[in-house]
């Protein structure tokens, strides 16, 4: 009747796309009702609703022979930004470092530590992975989302497995945006109260601006020195920090921080949601990802709190071993949740910046777990 | 009496285990034509042609699924086995029922497959007959045992992450330690 082709016949005839229209109204109403992790949720959801509309071409790539204007600028981004060149989650990571404080973490090294201990989760979920039946280059993909670092998962996925991107990446960001579900019954199982009330100190020490200076340029040559394949996350994070505190770059900084993350994550949600239209998302292996990650997350949580637990045992002061749950990278939520369990347990207590110490050093955890990933295959590439 | 039945027994299964290896295990039958399937999918496969290999499918399985479906899962895993260095036909079974196809029948070829960092693969081919045109595969899947190479990457994978945040946390602390040296020998002098 119009002389055109609608997009209601051929959405009746997929039911599996108008379900990933449905959830990503979803993650839609998620971010704007319940403000869960909306910078990133909006654009997922709405990138899947773009990509799950039938007939619009968004999601169509450039390709040889493709007429001018065909490609989607759904597809575009995916193949240049995720697939091909999977540029935009490094450039995530060079706004992180930018924004990233490591100054809690220099002042408590021991923090380190429990950065790495919160790794385990990653190695869980991996086994768990092979266990049901996934590759192995999925299964690394499938185990990185428990280090809570999007940008680490959408990278480590986008060369591994990039058919499972979508849904790893949606996963990490879901499960940060759940930390606050999550953390808390695993830390109460594993610490009694007293352990939750013990007090430290608020004030760490001031870590001079030598040091900070420092940090990331010793951090990137000696991780990059030994896990060569970590460079295009570890060099970019901590190049972006070295922008912020050697203090003399400070339009630099400034646009790494605002202007051009903001950019990068409209770009790279959008293409994160168009990742997953119904034919790739909808069947039994997305579920046995989510459960693995969330599976992950958990795990990474329990390490870092039992590492906490040895901490505490060992230190002559006294330590809270709640602090070993933010060794997961979802920052700055995991330090949140750790400061207000502390609160909860005992008022004087104000554990955030010793929460920030292994929240920022799980960041270089998950990237070096992704690192290491990608250069046990790296001789594919 | 016994002694004898023993001794041949023994003898017996002496001479079979140096007989080759072919000799007693009996070629399964193909069809001629769904071992030529078989030997195209292959060909293309170790010639890195990943995605051209969904030609080679059948017109039943390109109605059901799209390029995507056939070398996504393919690509990654394939592409991590390494070159083949040596393939042999050890059985043929008749299916009727394959996950995500109508029932038809098919057929089930396995392939030992010694890849480069897989020696002990097997290669999975299924078949359906296309009336006119032979064999066309509707599925092609790996087997291999995970878990030697899974046991490794989680133990290289933990040392590295914890040997790589201990080393930085000592050249954290030392650096620290000069630093608040440095930082506390002007006040002393100032106080002095």
């Amino acid at each position: 009747m119009l002389g055109i082709r609608t997009g209601f016949g051929e959405l009746a005839q997929n039911p599996g796309q108008l379900i990933m229209i449905v959830v990503g109204l979803g993650f839609i109403y998620l971010a704007i009702k319940k403000e869960w992790e909306p910078y990133e949720l909006l654009p997922i959801g709405a990138g899947m609703l773009l990509a799950n509309l039938p007939l619009t071409g968004l999601t169509t790539p450039p390709a040889p022979g493709l007429a001018p204007g065909m490609a989607g600028i759904l597809g575009i981004i995916l193949k240049y930004g995720l697939y091909t060149w999977t540029i935009l989650p490094q450039f995530i990571f060079f706004g992180i470092g930018a924004l990233t404080d490591f100054g809690p973490l220099i002042a408590n090294p021991r923090s380190f530590i429990l950065g790495a201990a919160a790794q385990i989760g990653i190695y869980t979920s991996f086994a768990g992975a092979i266990y049901l039946g996934f590759n192995i280059k999925e299964a690394c993909s499938i185990g990185i989302i428990g280090g809570a670092d999007g940008p680490t998962t959408i990278y480590t996925t986008g060369l591994l497995a990039p058919d499972i991107m979508g849904i790893t990446a949606t996963a990490a960001y879901s499960y940060m945006a759940m930390v606050a579900i999550i953390q808390p019954p695993i830390i109460k199982l594993l610490t009694s109260q007293k352990e939750r009330a013990i007090y430290m100190k608020p004030m760490l020490r001031k870590v001079s601006k030598t040091e900070k200076i420092l940090f990331p340029i010793y951090a990137t040559i000696i991780i990059i020195l030994l896990i060569p394949k970590s460079a295009p996350l570890v060099g970019l994070l901590l190049l972006g920090n070295l922008f912020r505190e050697s203090g003399v770059v400070e339009r630099l900084s400034n646009t790494a921080q605002n202007e051009l993350i903001n950019i990068i994550t409209i770009l790279l949600m959008l293409g994160i949601g168009a990742s997953m239209p119904a034919d790739k998302v909808l069947n039994p292996r997305t579920l046995m990802v989510l459960f693995l990650g969330l599976a992950a997350f958990a795990i990474g949580t329990a390490g870092g709190v039992l590492l906490g637990k040895v901490m505490s045992w060992l230190s002559k002061e006294p330590y809270n071993p709640m602090i070993g749950a933010a060794g997961v990278s979802a920052v700055p939520m995991s330090a949140r949740i750790v400061q207000h369990m502390g609160q909860q347990a005992n008022k004087r207590n104000h554990l955030l910046m010793h929460a920030m110490g292994p929240n920022v050093a799980g960041v270089i955890g998950s990237a070096v777990a992704g690192g290491y990933f990608l250069s046990y295959f790296g001789k594919l590439f | 009496m016994w002694k004898r039945i023993v001794l041949i027994a023994v003898l017996a299964g002496l001479l079979a285990l140096m007989m080759p290896h072919q000799a007693w295990a009996q070629g399964p039958e193909l069809p001629d034509q769904a071992n030529q399937a078989c030997q195209r999918l292959f060909k293309m496969l170790d010639a890195g042609q990943l995605k051209e290999s969904y030609t080679l499918t059948s017109p039943e399985y390109k109605k059901v699924n799209k390029p995507d479906d056939w070398f996504g899962g393919l690509l990654s895993e394939r592409e991590s086995m390494g070159p083949v260095k040596a393939r042999r036909l050890v059985r043929v079974e008749k299916a009727e029922t394959l996950e995500g196809l109508p029932p038809g029948s098919y057929l089930k070829v396995v392939h030992v497959t010694q890849f480069e960092r897989y020696p002990e693969s097997e290669e999975i081919v299924f078949l359906a007959e296309v009336p006119g045109q032979g064999y066309g595969v509707v599925k092609y899947k790996i087997e291999y045992d995970r878990w030697p190479e899974a046991i490794k990457i989680i133990a290289n994978g933990l040392f590295i992450v914890f040997f790589i945040m201990c080393l930085l946390a000592l050249i954290t602390w030392v650096i620290g330690k000069v630093m608040q040296q440095r930082d506390a020998k002007p006040a002393a002098d100032k106080k002095g």
